[in-house]
């Protein structure tokens, strides 16, 4: 009986009116990419649908073949095949569908891997998506925007402090390849946990075993609960890859629709890239610059201009979008890169030499920038982070002289020993997010000059008893989360806690010096002739090179 | 001789061969043959060019109005079809596999309103 109602029902959902179709025929097909006649009535990117002929056709089941119409030229329509090409011949015929392309949104999507037609892949059953959403869409306008206000929370502190993302803006990681890009957008996921994000990664060329690990960790850390992974892997064609960050940004415009915030993470784009140079070339478009065609600018631009944050008016939610690229022996002035930056409001670059020099993640503040992401900081973070960037560019160029010199004079020396902790500071393990509070305070103690008097080797340590001792402290933690502030209450509370802790003050703090800063100062000590041990280190360092 | 200027030289061949905008098969024989004596350089992509270029006026200007079997009735409605689709004659063919209904073919437009196309719909996944 069932059955039977299903097929009534299904007779009943169909539109059984006479059809009126504009058909072609295939006259050149190879390598994802068919050469059409006939179908005077196509639409730019509108779905095609071939029909396969032959007796293996009839056995697969005839014609789930779908193409996207990229080329109208006069006499001929040029396709980009999703999908087995290999079962089209020339002279099958073809019809278009008065469909443009869409993907299937909805929150049941959440927690699931799919392709970039937004077909399940993770084999945990059919998706039933009510909604879809056009892959290709214009940006929304001015009328419906505002201006970057809310902080999304990498949960790392080099980021957090340094190179603030506001939900809404495009920032750019880049690097070479193993540096830790996808490191950073893993832990910038899982810190999403609880913060009423959406993330949606997608995958554009990656290897599957790739892939499969990112999925895995992000399963291991609870973080899928919030999370849509969109692959097109390596192994798909370049048709897949090419359409697979629309889709990412479709689902996350679905979101922000909503009045929820989306984070879409596109990893990485010159991947993207080079599938949409290998359509054009197949197409016999004109080629450009590195071979890539005249529109890969319009390419990107496009898809990154659907980041937005919406007016309150119009929902208020948020697409946020870090996309990634991966540079070639850290030439950041080749062509994609360079397009890629100017579109962004910011990067975030990593080096092979920080990387190597154990500094993980290996961001390289200098040439990092968020260009509107300090408006959305947070008011304590804004305090903290203030100086420590400042204190860092003069860490970085003080060492580099320090090499050369010989005796350093003690203002100097004070820096360098600054920018050793900053430094040390800012690393962070993997898979290890951090809360704003949780770097407020550290990032504080290290300000404050109060790990001045702590080794290198120690500031891990101290760090994690600093942690220990916040996560006790619920009324200071408390009242950082809900105030997000630095007000006096939380600077006598975080001095008491340093106090704790161990460490001590052996100076004002040349940035900040408050009162009770020196009172601190008086009490201490001990700590000076720590210091001073510490302080003679690059001495003898630089000695020894001197003598060779 | 490279492709634009094979393009243009079948081009001008096919507007040689209409006559009041229908293909006129003495003129396309004419031309022809001429173009065979010449044989300038890719002649074969010229006459394929051409070839495309004349089917398709060919399959223009025709009608093909398929049926299952053979009905005196639309042949009542010839010529208004004619006047609604421009075309300037109509072939009728039978094909037993529609089953039931009529199927116009007008070049690349196809207007099905079968009892197999139907059937048909109801296999695919929409």
């Amino acid at each position: 009986m069932s059955i039977l109602e299903d097929i009534q029902k299904q007779i009943d959902r169909t539109k059984l009116s006479p059809t009126a179709k504009n058909v072609g025929k295939i006259t050149e097909v190879g390598d994802g990419v068919a050469r059409v006649s006939g179908l005077s009535d196509v639409s730019s990117s509108e779905i095609i649908s071939f029909s396969p002929s032959g007796p293996e056709a009839h056995q697969t089941g005839g014609n789930n073949i779908k193409g996207l119409a990229l080329n109208l030229e006069e006499d001929a329509v040029g396709v980009i095949i999703f999908g087995d090409w290999t079962r089209l011949k020339e002279g099958d015929s073809v019809e278009t569908t008065g469909n443009i392309l869409e993907i299937p949104v909805g929150d049941t999507l959440i927690g699931r891997v799919i392709d970039a037609l937004g077909r399940p892949i993770d084999g945990k059953g059919a998706i039933n998506a009510k909604d879809s959403y056009p892959a290709e869409k214009i940006a929304p306008g001015v009328v419906f925007r505002e201006s970057v206000n809310t902080p999304l929370q990498a949960g790392l502190k080099a980021i957090d402090s340094m190179i603030p993302i506001g939900r809404g803006q495009r920032e750019l990681i880049i690097g070479d390849r193993g540096l830790g890009k996808t490191a950073i957008c893993v832990d910038t996921i899982i810190n999403q946990k609880g913060q009423n994000v959406i993330c949606i990664y997608v995958a554009i060329g990656q290897k599957t075993s790739k892939i499969a690990k990112v999925v895995d960790t992000l399963n291991k850390y609870r973080a899928m609960d919030h999370t849509i992974v969109v692959s097109a892997s390596a192994a798909d064609s370049a048709t897949m890859q090419y359409v697979a960050p629309y889709a990412g940004c479709a689902i996350g415009e679905y979101f922000m629709d909503q009045g929820k915030d989306a984070l879409v993470i596109y990893d990485d784009l010159s991947k993207h890239a080079w599938a949409y140079r290998q359509i054009s070339l197949l197409l016999g478009r004109p080629s450009g610059r590195e071979a890539y065609p005249g529109d890969i600018f319009y390419l990107h631009s496009r898809l990154l201009e659907r980041a937005a944050k919406m007016a309150k008016e119009y929902g208020g939610g948020s697409l946020t979008a870090l996309p990634i690229i991966e540079t070639q022996a850290g030439d950041l002035s080749a062509y994609i890169p360079t397009n890629v930056i100017s579109i962004t409001d910011g990067q975030i670059y990593l080096e092979t030499d920080l990387f190597n020099a154990g500094i993980r993640p290996a961001v390289n503040p200098g040439l990092s920038v968020s260009r509107v992401g300090g408006a959305a900081q947070t008011k304590m973070m804004k305090k903290v982070a203030g100086s420590l960037r400042l204190d860092l560019a003069q860490y970085r160029e003080l060492a580099t002289f320090a090499q050369f010199g010989s005796d350093l004079d003690e203002a100097t020396q004070k820096r360098l020993e600054r920018g050793k902790r900053i430094v040390e500071v800012l690393k962070q393990p993997q898979y290890k997010p951090m809360d704003a509070s949780s770097q407020v305070v550290i990032l504080w103690a290290v300000n404050n000059g109060y790990l001045d008097n702590v080794p290198v080797e120690e500031i891990s340590s101290t760090e994690e008893k600093i942690l220990t001792l916040l996560a006790t402290n619920k009324k200071l933690k408390d009242h950082l989360d809900k105030n997000k502030e630095m007000d006096d209450f939380a600077e006598k509370e975080l001095e008491r806690m340093m106090k704790t802790v161990g460490v001590r003050i052996e100076k004002p703090a040349t940035t900040e010096s408050t009162e009770g800063q020196t009172k601190t100062l008086k009490k201490s000590r001990q700590g000076k002739s720590v210091s001073s041990v510490v302080a003679r280190k690059p001495k003898s360092i630089t000695r020894k090179r001197t003598k060779r | 001789m490279k492709g634009k200027k094979i393009k243009g030289l079948a081009k001008i061949m096919y507007k040689k061969s209409l006559k009041d905008e229908i293909v006129n098969l003495a003129s396309v024989s004419v031309i022809l043959k001429e173009i065979v004596s010449q044989k300038p350089h890719g002649l074969k992509n010229i006459l394929k060019n051409y070839k495309h270029l004349i089917e398709a006026k060919i399959a223009s200007e025709e009608l093909i109005v398929e049926t299952a079997q053979k009905t005196k009735d639309i042949e009542k409605m010839e010529k208004e079809l004619l006047s609604k689709t421009g075309a300037r004659r109509i072939k009728y063919k039978i094909a037993p596999k529609l089953i039931f209904g009529l199927k116009i073919t007008h070049g690349d437009f196809v207007y099905d309103a079968t009892l197999d196309s139907k059937l048909k719909q109801l296999t695919t996944d929409n």
